[in-house]
Order: C-alpha cells, then structure tokens, then sequence
C-alpha cells in the first residue's frame, strides 16, 4: 500500500511539475498561431526528455553519483567546462523567466505591478530553498501543479470541433497565414521547452537528494515513463485551448493573462481563480528546480559538496551560488526585460546548447565502469542517437531561425 | 601563414558588428515598410480580439475582476505602443503612403475604445462597455483584413 502510495504520488508530482513558464509561453503561442499543427513536436520533445531523463535516473540510482559529477570525470575538465558554461548561463536565464512567470501569477492575483513582486518572490525563494526539505519542495509544488489539469476540463468545456484539431495535428506544415520559417521557430521554442536542461541536472541531483538506489530503478522509470507523458499532455491541453479560442480571431498570444484566458471564457472566474493557483505553482516549483539546477551544476564541476541533503553550513559554497543566482535572475528581471520575453529567449538559448547538455549523458549512460550491467541497450542507443541528431539540428538552427523571423514575429 | 584563432575571432565579431552596422542603418524600403506595418497592425489586431474576449466574459460574469484588469491594462499598452510605433515609422515613399493614411486612424481608434472599454469595465458601467465592444468589432475586422492584405 505504501509502494502503491508512493508511485502514485511520484506520478503525480512528475505530471504536476513538468510544465514550467516556457511550456505555458511556448504551447499558448503556437496553439494561437498553428492550432495544433505542431503538436508532434510536443510529442517528439517528451519522447526525448523521457530517454535522456531515465538514463539520468538510472545513472544516479546505480552509481549514486549525479550525471554533472560523472561527466567531468569522464570527459575531462574542458569538455565539462564548457557543458558547465552552456548549461548554468542557460539555466541562469530560465531561473530568472520563472521568476517573472511567479510575479506574473501574483499580478495576475492582485493587480500590483509585477515588477513589485520580483524581490518578494526572489526572498521567498531564498528561505524556501533554504528551509524545506527536499521531499517536501518536490511533492507540494508538483502536486499544486496539477491543478493545471484545468486546461482540459477547459478544453472539454469549450466544445471544440475535435477534428478540426485532429485535421490540423495531422497536417505538416505551417497554416497558409504563416511562413516555414515561423514554424521551424516555433517547432524549435517547443522542442526546446520539452527538454529545458535544467530538467535533467535537477531529475539526476535529485535522484542522489532522495538516495536512490537500484531498487528505486522500477519506481523512477515509471515517474519518467507515465508521468512525463502525462505532463505532456497539460502541454496539449494549454495549445489545443489557445488553438480554439484565438486562432479563429488571428490574435497572437503575448502575455500570461492571454495563456489563462480561455479557462475563463470556459470556466467562468473559478476556472481563473484555479489557472493562477496552477500559474504560481507551476512557475514557483520550477523556480526552485533551475535555482538548486544552478548550484547543482557548479558544485558538482568543482567538486564541492552539495545538496539538500546536507546541512547549508556544510555545503554553503553549494547555497552561495544558489542564492548568487536567485539575485542575478532577479536583476535580470529589474532591468523591466518582459519576462514573457525573456521565456522565449531562454528557450532559444536552450535549444543552442542542449547538445552540451545530452551528448555526454549519452557517453556515461554507456560507461560500464559506472553502470555495469545496466548500461543502455541496442534499442535505448538507437533511439538515444536519433534524439541526439535531432537535437543537434535543433541547435544549428535556433540561431537563424531567430535572426530570420525576428523572434517568431 | 597560420592565423590564429584568435584573429579568427576577431575578424567574426568584425563582420558581424559590421552586419548588424549595415543592417540597421539601410533604409527602409517600400517591402520593409509593408512588413513593418502589418506587425504593428497584427499587434492591434491581438489587442483588439483579446479585449473583445475579455470585455465579453466580464461582462457575462466569468472573469475575475482582478486578472480582467491586469488584461486590459495590457491589452491598453500593447494598443497605445501600436499608435506609437505607427507615428514614429519612417514612410519610404509615395507608394507606402497609403498604407500609413489607412492604418493610422484605425490604431487610433482601437487604442481609444479600448480606453473607453477598460474605464467602463472598470466602472461597472454596462452600457458603456457594451457600445465600446460594438465599436471594437469593426476595427478589429478592419486590423485584420489589414494584416491579411500586407502579410
């Protein structure tokens, strides 16, 4: 009963905490745009987060080390350096989008300018992450994130023509009020979304917060494999929702408020009230996931000790530079960037660098001196190498894709 | 010779200053210019359908008064920065003329309704609100025949 207890909470909290600030930004602006014509992309995003974040799990349950420790061991200093680089500058500018996303869920609340709340937020933040447990960060924020699920009792309720979102899921290609090049960017911010590199150095960090072991293998693979899907699902749900309500009128999505609309016109104000509860738990939690993703990073390179797990007084090179993140988000946020805007730049930025971050999973998850006999199979390597070139050409063209259509504008 | 990398470098950062240097100094031409006016009509037109949403819901009692207001707020600025974008462009020429005498008095007018929208919301002044949104309507088929047209 209790095993039962605790994979179903593990399912929840991964359904709950898989939409972040550049899921709800990235789905709501294509379902306007596209309807659900990239909804594959959202598919082939959670395919890959799956492979990559299960060889994560396995490596941090078997070796009891997390993949950022293992990498520089294994490939050596420079290579890790630049791995380090590429991901924390990312994970950096993320950190700071969720902020903004939190501050945003509040306005939305209250009225009081965002901006207003950015250092409340970052405060509350800091003594969160200080204070609570681990456990507890992970389970209270993924579980409130759920309430996301209201996007599909939305959906449900705005009596959408279902084939017609099922005509336009099947279609390739932009619709003819849009160009190739938006869509690639768009495909390209959606990818990108499903497999933020924060997500993996928090999934494998984590795996070694809670002392994981091979036991726990069973457990993990099932929070990857049902959870995730389902979370991907929230995804759908939140494009298919903006796919209905605006792209009828040509209106394009810019703001939190337009993401969270739909549930109102469905809904009515409860609908409202639940999609902000769901705004601020699925930006807070994620919050904590890029600030510890941050310290993560940076004390495992050098090697320092790290972690929840160990008292703050013990590891406070670790809390340093959690803490030192926090702020600089924060300053990035008070420089009155639009965090809507800073979401679709981080995503950006993290398709550049996502072969950093995967290409060297791929080499420990195939090291034996770590795994042993669960090193990844034929089939795993095969799918793990297709993701991997469809990462790669997901970086090369971020860049010019941005350039070419001015940001998706 | 063997150039370095570093000459490597700073010749690509170089070129790439003197792209980005020619880039936004060419001026605009008549194809730019239609570009540039339908994403500053495209931006009224989501200010326009977003406001209509809301207005609508508040109006029926679904919105929370709360996020309706943080919406319109931005629904207002993103109309008001369309008018300003608009005035501060540089027409290139005759041709580009008549697109800039069509859009400007229709973004003014979005923007202004919009106003008057949001106060009446604000207010509770049904009536009011209602005209505001009848007005919206046509200049937001009008934003968007405009965005199909120079798309």
């Amino acid at each position: 009963m209790t095993k039962l207890l605790s994979i179903t909470l593990g399912i929840l909290t991964a359904i709950g905490g898989f939409v972040d600030i550049g899921d709800l930004v990235a789905n709501s602006q294509t379902g306007a745009r596209f309807g659900m014509r990239l909804a594959w992309v959202v598919l082939l995003g959670v395919g890959g987060i799956c492979v990559y974040a299960d060889m994560c799990g396995r490596i941090a349950a078997i070796s009891g080390r997390p993949v950022f420790d293992l990498v520089r061991e294994r490939l050596g200093p420079k290579v890790a350096l630049a791995n380090l680089a590429g991901s924390y500058l990312v994970t950096l500018m993320t950190l700071g989008a969720e902020i903004g996303g939190v501050a945003l869920a509040i306005q939305l609340a209250s009225t009081v300018h965002y901006l207003l709340w950015v250092p409340v937020v970052a405060a509350v933040l800091m003594v969160v992450l200080w204070r609570v447990k681990f456990a507890n960060l992970e389970r209270v924020f993924g579980l409130v994130g759920l309430s996301l699920i209201v996007f599909v009792v939305a959906l449900i309720a705005l009596h959408p023509h279902w084939g017609t979102l099922g005509d336009q899921a099947t279609s390739l290609g932009p619709p003819s009020s849009e160009t190739w090049s938006t869509y690639g960017f768009f495909g390209v911010s959606l990818f990108a979304a499903a497999m933020t590199p924060y997500e993996v150095f928090f999934f494998s960090s984590g795996g070694v917060e809670e002392r994981w072991t091979r036991k726990d293998l069973g457990l993990e693979r099932v929070n990857v494999f049902v959870g995730f899907p389902l979370g991907g699902l929230l995804s759908l749900a939140i494009m298919a929702c903006a796919a209905v309500v605006y792209l009828p009128g040509g209106v394009q999505v810019s703001t939190l408020a337009q993401t969270g609309l739909p549930v109102g016109l469905a809904l009515g104000a409860i609908g409202l009230i639940v999609v902000i509860v769901g705004f601020f738990a699925a930006t807070f939690g994620a919050a904590l996931e890029t600030g510890l993703s941050s310290g993560y990073t940076v004390a495992q390179y050098f090697g320092w000790q790290w972690g929840k797990r160990v008292a703050p007084k013990q590891d406070a090179r670790f809390f340093t530079v959690v803490l030192v993140s926090i702020l600089l988000g924060t300053a990035m946020l008070l420089t009155t960037i639009d965090p809507v805007q800073l979401t679709e730049y981080s995503l950006i930025f993290s398709a550049v660098v996502l072969p950093l971050t995967y290409l060297p999973i791929l080499v420990v998850a195939n090291d034996r001196a770590y795994l042993g006999e669960h090193v990844n199979g034929r089939v795993t390597n095969a799918i793990a190498v297709f993701y991997l070139v469809v990462i790669l050409l997901v970086a090369i063209a971020a860049i010019p894709l941005m350039i070419i259509t001015g940001a998706g504008s | 010779m063997v150039v370095g990398a570093r000459a490597w470098v700073v010749s690509a950062a170089v070129l790439t200053l003197a792209g980005v240097g020619v880039a936004t100094s060419w001026p605009v031409t008549e194809r730019g210019y239609a570009s540039e006016v339908s994403a500053t009509a495209q931006q009224a037109l989501d200010a326009a359908g977003t406001a209509i949403l809301v207005g609508r819901a508040q109006l029926a009692g679904d919105a929370l008064h709360s996020y309706a207001a943080v919406a319109m707020a931005e629904i207002r600025e993103s109309a008001a920065q369309a008018v300003e974008l608009q005035l501060a462009a540089e027409v290139p020429g005759p041709g580009a003329r008549g697109l800039d005498d069509e859009l400007q008095p229709l973004l003014i007018a979005t923007a202004h309704a919009i106003s008057v929208l949001e106060e009446a919301l604000d207010a509770d002044d049904v009536p009011c609100a209602e005209a505001a949104l009848d007005q919206l309507e046509p200049f937001r088929s009008a934003l968007s025949a405009f965005v199909e047209r120079t798309r």
